[in-house]
């Protein structure tokens, strides 16, 4: 089967190698649109937009309070997924699970790298 | 001066199904004083209270062990404390939002007593000092205008362009489009430098934070002498006067160190 690819490979290399390294190309794009789109980091940038766009006056209350609402699900979605986030353990008897950390020992942090949250007076 | 400081803390996790509450964590003060009422709220509404260990001071109010979402009323509640705390005449030491500890005794134990004479060391370093912050912003328009002025060729193709039958410049409006992201990009780059310049002079260090939005041409915070405040207001009034009406300049005075100072609290698992 190995030998009968190469075959394959060979007779077709001039229609099947631009394909194939199209593929390769779009495969690593959409990986890279993919970190992108789906970091907690990104989230946490656009959060930090939307802030400023309140604090300027072009959106509305109802509106931040909305897309603020979005992004934080976002985030929350995003960090659970990439394990930041830990459904609670029962003997714990903490509150909402989606809400609390892995770390229930002595010093948790929230984990969300990125820059520090707008001063509220700016 | 880039001022960092990291803390590790760990322990054995302890299964007890008593486990619910802990200490959230806000700022490190220097107060010899142990018997001081805050009379402030915290991070639900909780009295806040405090944590001595030696003339150190952590600031903190009790939480359930949950995790706080990084919307704005949290972090207006968090960073309003430490503001709370600095106005009353400390040199504050922020700890980054959302940290909670499990104890008191955990946070002198695991915290203050090993990093005692750094965290000291900070405060020495950033007494006699404030953040201020600075945001300008710029009409888009306006921005438009002098990258057409200061780029004749992007002006002249954009003539051409309006001459010709739209299906025939499909590939002439792309470029166009590049050229004015491109020329953009580096008139926004000129106008930063040019405000920077006029006020790091007067600061000790400054950071440059990334711009938010197409509107902000600067978004910086300044870390100064207390002393040099007024020259730093009277520099932004002049700057405002010069820029005239189509640029909006933000001025935040005397702010915690939260762009120079972010004590972060690392857990590990053993």
């Amino acid at each position: 089967m190995f030998l009968l690819g190469i075959l394959f490979d060979l007779l077709t290399f001039p229609v099947s190698y631009p394909l194939k390294g199209l593929k390769w190309i779009s495969e690593k794009i959409q990986r890279q649109v993919d970190q992108e789109m789906f970091s907690p980091e990104k989230v946490e940038h656009e959060l930090l937009e939307l802030q400023m766009m309140h604090e300027i006056g072009d959106i509305s209350d109802e509106e931040f309070s909305k897309k603020e609402t979005e992004l934080l699900d976002r985030l929350d979605e995003l960090l659970l997924a990439k394990g930041v986030l830990q459904e609670v353990e029962e003997e714990q008897g903490v509150i909402e699970s989606s809400e609390v950390t892995k770390q229930s020992v002595d010093v948790t942090q929230q984990k969300t790298e990125g820059e520090a949250p707008i001063p509220t007076s700016q | 001066m880039e001022i960092e400081s990291q803390a590790t803390i760990r322990e054995n996790v302890e299964t007890s199904s008593a486990i619910a509450t802990g200490q959230y964590l806000y700022c490190i003060i220097h107060e010899p004083k142990t018997d001081i009422e805050w009379d402030l709220k915290g991070m639900n509404g909780a009295t806040i209270t405090s944590i001595h260990y030696r003339d150190l001071v952590v600031i903190t109010s009790t939480t359930p062990m949950t995790r706080y979402r990084l919307s704005r009323e949290n972090t207006m509640t968090h960073e309003v404390v430490i503001e709370k705390i600095m106005s009353r005449g400390y040199t504050v030491l922020p700890i980054r939002f959302g940290t909670i500890a499990k104890n008191k005794e955990v946070v002198v134990k695991k915290f203050l007593e090993s990093r005692y004479w750094e965290l000291e060391g900070l405060i020495r370093k950033l007494e006699g000092k404030q953040e201020v912050g600075i945001r300008i912003f710029c009409d888009e328009k306006h921005l438009f205008d002098e990258v057409l002025k200061n780029n004749p060729q992007i002006a002249k193709l954009r003539d051409e362009i309006a001459k010709r039958p739209p299906n025939e410049t499909h590939s002439d409006r792309i470029k166009i489009g590049q050229m004015v992201e491109e020329a953009l990009k580096v008139q926004k780059n000129n106008h930063q430098d040019t405000f920077l310049k006029a006020f790091t002079p007067l600061a000790v260090e400054h950071r440059l934070n990334q711009a938010l939005g197409d509107k902000m041409l600067l978004n910086s915070a300044f870390l100064i002498d207390t002393s040099c405040e007024p020259d730093f207001t009277k520099r932004v009034d002049g700057l405002e006067k010069e820029l005239g009406k189509d640029f909006q300049i933000k001025y935040v005075g005397t702010t915690p160190p939260f762009n120079f100072v972010n004590i972060v609290v690392h857990l590990e698992d053993e």
